[in-house]
């Protein structure tokens, strides 16, 4: 279809768009940090010292400490394990079962697709954070419950992004060549239909990273993420938002963290988008 | 021309940013001699016969009057009951003031008083007061002073019980607006959640309060109420500025602190059907391994006392002589050891065993209960700690389902509370017992307690039920958090009781300076 080779067009034309370039260079950044975090964590990110609580930065401790005198650096390092594994895990989770109703729905048709439709647009009538408190609320906070509430509505948006491909590539012609050969059901959708639809759904699923990341925060703000004292950025912000007058490291630390990740997630998102040339309507 | 429309709208904004920090600001109400209080919370409801949480009652204290009073010292002095006396154990006779008023200007009479006890002890109604009154079996008014009520059986803590606002006969269930009452301050508007304002009520039967106007703003948020009072629109916070932050609210001249020894009670519950937990040894170890002294230095601030009961050292039945829980973790290994409970691996990763503390969303229950879980883990015990949103918080606790969880008792105004939460047959529906302690002596204790007239006899049984629970460990008493006041420094007169009540709000008064200002 074209001169060059596909991934190599695309490759460069990620590599023009500066803001993606940027934001792929603080995912890394991320990804490396929640990797290596006990390794470069100058401290125990649990151990307190309460008579030190909420020092202010120092030699020792960069970004000083909170009231329970635990290092903020330690904290953030170690918080952003749990930013990681959450905003992968929720979109691989929601992507596996979006992609399995999209592709189920849009290529049979039918009652199976009604069926998930109608579950799809019942999930969507719920406000999505209030239904990941409750699930959370029945569940219990543990980050695994996280995951759940946050994929429980996750595959929707997939789910349907992928149905609508589907439905528009398998008319193209050279399914329809396929079809005529006689190719079986499931190779047409494996091999030609699927590897046509996903771009969009790859662009998705990087902006679904970052509001995974944010929704993480915000239920662990409110009490109902992983549990003390594991360090996740959203029970940061809460532990610190009460020194806000006399502390004010403690909220903005790992608030600039979170805008930070979220940031380079949604730039490397319109960088893939840009590149990918999707010119599909994407939420 | 377009330029000049395009920056219009900022021109605008700067003037009124401008504006905005010339000082602009009305002038703070203590000027006006209005006293503002802020509350951390907004009350569930303000009627007396129903309002069970602690904001509803304080501003009850305010705006009801009640037969009686407690004094700081817990003893019941005069309020609607000018005196009263017991015919006999089971007969109690109240003799009203003469002239007593309603905010509207009616007429308070016995038949009021007699309404408003009825109507929480009709079924129908629903008051979570009701269990309180269960021992009244008549209530007679014979003329419009006198008011006798009738017991079924001799019943202790029956005078604690008539601290109860009184309602005119008739008044329906609060919904919005909350029923007219007979003390020193009146309703003049109540928005929910938000604040309710309040005048001075000149018909009052006690000496008329010196300030003319009440607002109590309800702020959840600690930054809000720090910036209020920092800014002056808030003039009066009992117990509701962070341990943290009274340094800086100090910083602003006006306000000054006052500090004094408070009643409300945090202990940690056991549960005491747990297998781990149902060992006295266990309980133990998990007391010496606890560092209260640095958990009241760092995080209250030394704004709390330790505790050795659930009653305040200054309470008239607060035993004394209960031996004190030291910390001390070489003793909490021995102890775990002995119980059965060795450490697989020293010092190694692996716990004795596992347990789960479960607390509410509040920030300082979560760290203290992260402080605690870091000092168990010294002694080789691992937690795991689950905050929730109170409501399923408080319905798990009821419902038994915990292992070890912190809650604060407050507001205790008679030692039948021992009953409520230490008596085998108050396990929950009926009671507080909530980690299902079973003690046939201390059962036996606290049945007597709540029979006996005399508080000298009284004292000692309760004595005696505090040495056994403090021997038994059914729940391990923390701290007492001590009652702080953050004031405008021209606001006198108010006591602060160990159990922060506002009834003193009425002695109040704002002292004229020349120049004062801010």
């Amino acid at each position: 279809m074209s001169e060059r080779p596909p991934r190599r067009r695309f490759l460069r034309r990620v590599a023009r768009h500066r803001a993606a370039v940027a934001g792929s260079a603080v995912v890394v950044l991320l990804l490396l940090v929640a990797a290596l975090a006990p390794l470069l964590a100058p401290f125990d990110p649990a151990a307190q010292s309460l008579d030190a609580g909420l020092s202010g930065p120092s030699w020792s401790h960069w970004l000083g400490q909170d009231r329970l005198g635990r290092d903020l650096l330690s904290r953030l390092l170690y918080g952003a394990r749990i930013s990681a594994v959450v905003g992968l895990g929720t979109v691989s989770l929601s992507l596996a079962i979006g992609l399995l109703a999209g592709s189920l729905s849009g290529f049979l048709g039918g009652r199976v697709d009604h069926l998930f439709m109608r579950l799809a647009d019942i999930l969507l009538a719920f406000p999505g954070i209030l239904l990941a408190i409750a699930i959370t609320s029945v569940l219990g906070p543990s980050l695994r419950n996280v995951l759940i509430a946050l994929s429980a509505l996750g595959w929707v948006g997939y789910a349907r992004l992928i149905r609508g491909q589907i439905l528009k590539v398998r008319e193209l012609e050279f399914v329809q060549s396929a079809r005529a050969v006689g190719s079986p059901p499931v190779r047409l959708l494996l091999v030609h239909i699927l590897p046509n639809a996903v771009s969009p759904v790859i662009v998705e699923a990087t902006f679904g990273i970052a509001r995974a990341i944010v929704a993480e925060a915000g239920l662990s703000f409110l009490g109902l993420g992983v549990q003390p004292p594991a360090p996740s950025w959203g029970a940061m912000i809460n532990e610190g938002r009460h020194f806000l007058f006399v502390a004010p490291h403690l909220t903005t630390v790992p608030g600039l963290a979170i805008m930070i990740t979220v940031m380079a997630f949604n730039f490397l998102g319109d960088g893939i988008r840009d590149a990918m040339d999707v010119r599909e309507e994407i939420r | 021309m377009g330029d000049v429309q395009n920056r219009f709208p900022y021109a605008v904004l700067l003037l009124a940013l401008a504006a905005a920090l010339s000082g602009c600001s009305p002038k703070p109400p203590i000027d006006d001699g209005t006293l503002v209080i802020a509350f951390p919370g907004a009350p569930a409801g303000i009627d007396p016969r129903l309002a069970t949480d602690a904001y509803g009652t304080q501003i009850l204290q305010m705006t009801h009057a009640s037969l009686i009073r407690m004094d700081a010292a817990g003893n019941p002095v005069p309020d609607l009951a000018e005196r009263w006396e017991e015919r006999s154990p089971t007969e109690i006779v109240f003799r009203l003031r003469e002239g007593l008023r309603f905010h509207d200007g009616k007429e308070l009479s016995s038949a009021d008083v007699r309404y408003t006890f009825a109507w929480i002890l009709d079924p129908a109604n629903r008051s979570p007061h009701r269990a309180t009154y269960g021992t009244i079996r008549a209530i007679d008014a014979p003329d419009p002073r006198t008011v006798i009520f009738h017991l079924f059986e001799p019943s202790a803590p029956f005078l604690a019980g008539m601290v109860r606002g009184i309602v005119p006969t008739g008044s329906r269930a609060a919904g919005y607006s909350p029923p007219i009452g007979a003390g020193p301050y009146r309703v003049d508007d109540y928005q929910q959640d938000s604040e309710i304002r309040l005048s001075r009520f000149d018909g009052y039967f006690g000496t008329a309060p010196a300030i003319e106007r009440v607002v109590v703003k309800f702020l959840p948020d600690t930054n809000v109420r720090f910036l209020e009072l920092a800014k002056g629109s808030v003039n009066f916070v009992l117990n509701g500025v962070d341990p943290d932050l009274i340094p800086a609210a100090l910083e602003h001249g006006n306000l000054v602190m006052e500090e004094a020894a408070g009643s409300n009670a945090s202990y940690l519950g056991f549960n005491l059907r747990d297998p781990v937990l149902s060992e006295p040894l266990v309980r133990r170890a998990i007391a010496h391994a606890i560092d209260r002294e640095s958990i009241v230095r760092s995080l209250w601030k030394g704004h709390a006392d330790l505790a050795d009961s659930i009653l305040a050292p200054g309470f008239w039945a607060h035993a004394d002589g209960i031996p004190s829980v030291r910390f001390d973790p070489d003793a909490a290994r021995r102890l775990l050891d002995s119980a059965g409970y060795r450490d697989p691996d020293g010092d190694g990763p692996q716990p004795r065993f596992r347990l789960t503390y479960k607390t509410s969303q509040n920030e300082l229950r979560r760290q203290i209960a992260a402080v605690i879980q870091e000092q168990l883990h010294r002694v080789g015990i691992a937690l795991e700690i689950q905050s929730f949103e109170w409501g399923t918080f408080f319905s798990d606790i009821r419902k038994g389902n915990f292992q070890l969880y912190s809650l604060t008792w407050v507001n205790i105004q008679d030692p039948d509370i021992f009953y409520y939460a230490f008596h085998s047959g108050q396990v929950p529906p009926e009671g507080a017992n909530r980690g299902g302690y079973r003690n046939p002596e201390v059962d036996r204790l606290v049945e007597r307690g709540r029979r006996e007239p005399s508080r000298g006899k009284r004292k000692e049984i309760y004595g005696k039920v505090q040495l056994l629970l403090a021997r038994d460990l059914p729940v391990f008493p923390l701290w007492i958090s001590r009652n702080i006041l953050v004031r405008d420094r021209r606001l006198e007169g108010f006591e602060i009781t160990p159990g922060e009540d506002y009834t003193s709000v009425k002695e109040m008064s704002v002292r004229r300076e020349e120049g004062a200002g801010r």
